[in-house]
């Protein structure tokens, strides 16, 4: 192909058109590698769904848990050889009308209230000067570790745990994805023993924290959790001094406030990540390095404002995010030896510093600091397998060290985790039960869901989400006992995809 | 061109150790992730060190309960030089007619001083209630006193809520102890009862386990928290007894 000449003229003066001969080569050649490859036509592709989700508190009245509608519709645009676009964008019409003013009567989104939501809006250019050489700017998610479904390996995206039927949803971040993915490969061209080897470095200029469920506001409401996860001595000694006071003949009311700090939005406060994956032997292998923000929030402040005439007292809890370092390692094969049996790991190592926490009550004479944490480590593991035995079943377990929520060495706490599909009628009928199952405490959460789709595209759910504190024996000091983890519900869902 | 993107990926991991920059101490901030490690940010807004800002607080409690505790001459002057009042065993066992102190004085209001001892917490709970008790009548305590405050004087002081306060023989059912009640709540007696004229305090040890004894039970295991023992009143190395300071007001 014969290059294109550089924009300007070549109008330079004798005497360094010797130079300017030498200088033009390199930014010819790297024309060359730049020069547009011909694409017959840009290719759009593009799928979308419409799902409708009912669900039902089981508790008295049946009161409804939630009532969406959603949309969801991505596109897929391969421009160019080397540029291609992904965007998507997910509406949900929330069903919960808040005219709770006239003035609201007046305004469509306060009767008939919806939100926005998108996984992904980038641009991606590939093979940029060099085959393998990617780049991928703005709205992705980017999820790291071979594990199923809990990645302890991947904090680039924070978690949305507001619907705890979508185990591992995580919302999308704005960053800047560099990728190398060579053709490079060792040993036998048909078996080789080394490839796959890939790179991966992401910028996420901008901390965004986790979506919590509404449930998790109990933590400053209900006065019960918040003496069960006075977890400290100076956190417990605030509790009981509050308790008492609220058990007095002319007892004291106290109102918490709590209020987010988000780590400031400069460059000290970048997260970076890195990964570097290959296959040897038949085993995917990555280890990746995560520095940034733990994306659940923790109390780092408790300021009160004490009205010892009224007998009241108001406390603003200043939540904030622990800046982290996490050092992972995943893993993941398939045994064919054993009837082709699944098997991952995947392993986080979280650094922190010392994690403070500050609580001022004025008159109520607690005045002091204490050190939640010590600065150090802790591990999140998760290791499973899958298996399907025949046609019909599909059997997965996992065990978990640390769930999504818990951080430190002291709160970690174990988990099994199990699943199983059941299919019928020619996979028109799937039975499916998923269950975690906490060791340390015996509470569990049942997600049982019969999902039918006799005709093409279509798909009906019907289910439940059962936390054991809805069983017999259930005690609210269990993770899944506890009225912050949500209520059960039975819900039933209606899905088509184009 | 073709060498270089594995070399500057590689370069960048290099690099990532130093991602997070902080702040040093003493320079601003306004949460604790932009301090540098082993430093918080202080309420001021300032990186610190955890000793620094547990001692920014503990003077901030301190200034508090100053302030809040300020409080109005008390009414007894104990500097006062002169000629002294005779002491006369008022509260001493006779098989007569009990003689009357020199001075009776009405206390108009008592409350549990701040800080300084280790029934500090009750005060912000109790203090209330306590002033209301006095308010409505429902405590009274008086102040007998036999002899004089003045310096070189004897005195022999009784604490007296009611008749039978006194006994027959004309002894004092307090002298070096006091009746100590916030009403509805705690009914105890401060033991080794030192009153102070110059600043109208009683300082003395509490018996945790008698006024948790007398507390609702509702509320007696989060009481039992609060009320810390810090002295050992018997000398087995165990503290058992419970400091705590009075700041009383007389009646003029």
């Amino acid at each position: 192909m014969t290059p294109n000449p550089p924009p300007t003229a070549l109008a330079l003066p004798p005497n360094r058109a010797l130079g300017a001969r030498f200088g033009i080569i390199p930014i010819l050649a790297v024309m060359t590698l730049w020069a547009p490859t011909a694409l017959a036509e840009p290719s759009l592709t593009w799928r979308g769904s419409v799902e409708a989700d009912m669900r039902v508190l089981a508790a008295d009245s049946a009161p409804f848990e939630r009532l969406e509608t959603t949309a969801d519709a991505i596109l897929n645009a391969r421009l160019s050889t080397h540029v291609s676009a992904v965007g998507n964008l997910r509406l949900i019409f929330r069903e919960f009308s808040v005219p709770n003013t006239f003035g609201a009567l007046t305004d469509r989104t306060r009767i008939d209230p919806y939100r926005l939501e998108s996984d992904s809006l980038f641009v991606e250019f590939t093979d940029m000067g060099l085959d393998g050489f990617d780049m991928r700017l703005g709205r992705q998610q980017l999820i790291w570790g071979s594990a199923d479904r809990f990645h302890p390996t991947s904090n680039l995206n924070p978690l949305d745990v507001e619907d705890p039927l979508l185990f591992g949803k995580v919302i999308a971040n704005e960053m800047m994805v560099l990728s190398y993915r060579p053709d490079w490969t060792l040993g036998d061209e048909d078996e080789p023993w080394l490839d796959e080897f890939g790179l991966e470095l992401a910028v996420v200029p901008f901390f965004k924290p986790a979506q919590l469920p509404a449930s998790a506001g109990l933590a400053f409401t209900d006065a019960d959790e918040q003496a069960r996860r006075a977890d400290t001595p100076l956190l417990k000694k605030l509790v009981d001094q509050q308790q008492f006071m609220m058990g007095l003949n002319d007892p004291w009311t106290f109102d918490t406030n709590p209020v987010v700090e988000l780590p400031e939005r400069n460059g000290r406060n970048v997260m970076l990540g890195a990964r570097m994956s290959f296959t040897l032997l038949d085993v995917d292998l990555g280890f990746s390095y995560f520095n940034g923000f733990d994306d659940f929030p923790r109390a780092e402040k408790v300021v009160a404002d004490v009205d010892g005439d009224n007998l009241y007292a108001a406390s603003v809890v200043t939540l904030t995010y622990p800046r982290v370092q996490v050092v992972g390692f995943d893993m993941a094969t398939s045994l064919d030896w054993l009837d082709g049996v699944g098997l991952w790991a995947e392993v986080g190592l979280t650094f922190h510093e010392d994690l403070y926490r500050i609580i001022t009550t004025g008159s109520i004479q607690i005045n002091e600091v204490e050190r939640e944490h010590e600065a150090g480590s802790f591990l999140k593991a998760t290791v499973g397998m899958d298996h399907s035995p025949t046609s019909w079943l599909y059997i997965n377990v996992q065990y978990l060290r640390g769930f999504l929520d818990e951080f430190g060495a002291r709160n970690l706490q174990n988990y099994l985790v199990a699943g199983m599909d059941i299919k019928l009628a020619r996979d028109v009928v799937l039975i499916r039960t998923f269950s975690i199952f906490n060791i340390d405490d015996g509470s569990f959460v049942l997600f049982p869901a019969l999902i039918l789709k006799p005709w093409d595209s279509g798909e009906i759910s019907l289910g439940a989400f059962l936390y054991s504190a809805s069983f017999p024996g259930a005690d609210p000091t269990r993770k899944f006992d506890s009225p912050a983890a949500g209520g059960s519900n039975i819900f039933l869902k209606a899905r088509a995809s184009f | 061109m073709r060498s270089s993107g594995p070399l500057v990926l590689t370069m960048i991991l290099g690099s990532l150790g130093l991602g997070g920059c902080t702040v040093d101490q003493g320079k601003s901030c306004k949460i604790d992730s932009d301090c540098a490690p082993g430093t918080l940010c202080s309420l001021e807004g300032t990186c610190e060190t955890m000793e620094t800002v547990a001692d920014i607080l503990a003077n901030a409690g301190q200034q508090i309960s100053t302030d809040a505790g300020a409080k109005e001459a008390k009414g007894w002057d104990c500097l006062e030089e002169g000629e002294c009042t005779a002491h006369k065993a008022v509260f001493e066992s006779t098989g007569g007619t009990c003689l009357e102190p020199a001075e009776k004085r009405i206390v108009s209001l008592l409350a549990i001083a701040e800080t300084g001892h280790a029934a500090a917490t009750l005060g912000t709970v109790s203090n209330g209630l306590i002033a209301s008790g006095f308010e409505n009548g429902t405590i009274h305590l008086e102040l007998w006193v036999d002899g004089d405050f003045g310096p070189g004087c004897d005195s022999t002081i009784a604490w007296i809520r009611r008749d039978d306060d006194r006994a027959a023989d004309c002894t004092a059912l307090f002298s070096d102890k006091m009746p100590f009640a916030i009403p509805e709540l705690v009914e105890a007696t401060v033991y080794e009862a030192q009153f102070d004229p110059c600043t109208n305090t009683v300082s003395g040890l509490l018996n945790k386990a008698e006024i948790l004894a007398s507390m609702d039970e509702a509320i007696r295991e989060t009481a039992g928290e609060l009320i810390e023992e810090d002295v050992d009143s018997d000398g087995d190395g165990v503290n058992d007894r419970t400091t705590v300071i009075l700041d009383l007001t007389f009646e003029e």
